[in-house]
């Protein structure tokens, strides 16, 4: 298992995020807004989650090797001041390679966001 | 209609090039909870979705449903990325299939976008969902 990272995205952060993506879709930060597409309440965009799980990957992995392919996958939005906790787990390694198993859970425990990551190790694993 | 979004098949949004800026890491970092790296040569691997056309500026979109939402991202890296790199892109609208479920009927996007050195080398390739509801 990768060691887990828990983060609740504030509406300071979703401004942040806006502000440092140039994605300004007003659902991330205009509550109204939101409302008006039907949504309960502001919600984490999809980009920040995915960057939330390759700091899991890439802060696991240290300086130990490199990242070949990132994939995320949304099946159900968080919303702000909610913790999200994103895990994963290694599912296979052949020499250098290795393939690892992403989520990331709310605060229910319902997984969100599902992902996987390719990795390539500096030396090859025993 | 999802003829509409079928016919755009093809389109290509504004063609860009981008500095990958130290400042604009750093605000990157601090978006993204990245509190621990600040090295300048460790670019986070998400970083180049700040170079996206999010959301999407496909003018045929606005002809289906009223809101986006993001269905997935794949990552592909080709070579590293630094600070100071210079990458050139052009998002391409690669393919639309409506679906229909609990949720109700929507339209799946795929872009794609390919992040290049002003020499053409091939550093990530990025494939979008974009759900339009």
């Amino acid at each position: 298992m990768l060691p887990p990272l828990t983060e609740t995205t504030t509406l300071r952060r979703l401004v942040e995020y806006a502000g440092a993506s140039g994605d300004f879709y007003e659902m991330h930060y205009d509550l109204d807004f939101a409302r008006s597409l039907g949504h309960p309440e502001l919600a984490v965009h999809g980009l920040l989650k995915a960057a939330y799980l390759g700091r899991l990957v890439t802060e696991w992995l240290g300086g130990r090797g490199r990242l070949a392919v990132l994939e995320v996958s949304y099946r159900g939005m968080d919303f702000r001041d909610r913790a999200h906790t994103c895990r994963g787990r290694v599912v296979s390694t052949e020499g250098n390679r290795a393939e690892v198993e992403l989520w990331g859970e709310d605060d229910t425990g319902r997984r969100t966001t599902l992902g996987r990551a390719e990795v390539i190790y500096d030396e090859e694993t025993p | 209609m999802i003829e509409a979004l079928q016919e755009a098949v093809g389109w290509t949004g504004p063609l860009r090039e981008d500095v990958v800026e130290r400042r604009h890491l750093d605000f990157y970092r601090r978006a993204v909870g990245d509190t621990a790296s600040s090295s300048d040569s460790v670019v986070p691997p998400t970083f180049t979705a700040c170079f996206l056309d999010e959301p999407p500026s496909l003018p045929a979109a606005a002809s289906y449903g009223s809101g986006w939402l993001n269905g997935g991202d794949r990552f592909e890296y080709h070579a590293p990325l630094r600070a100071g790199d210079v990458l050139v892109s052009r998002p391409r609208f690669t393919g639309v299939v409506e679906k229909s479920g609990k949720a109700g009927t929507m339209a799946l996007l795929t872009f794609e976008t390919e992040f290049r050195r002003p020499d053409g080398e091939l550093v990530v390739k990025h494939v979008g969902t974009r759900i339009r509801k």
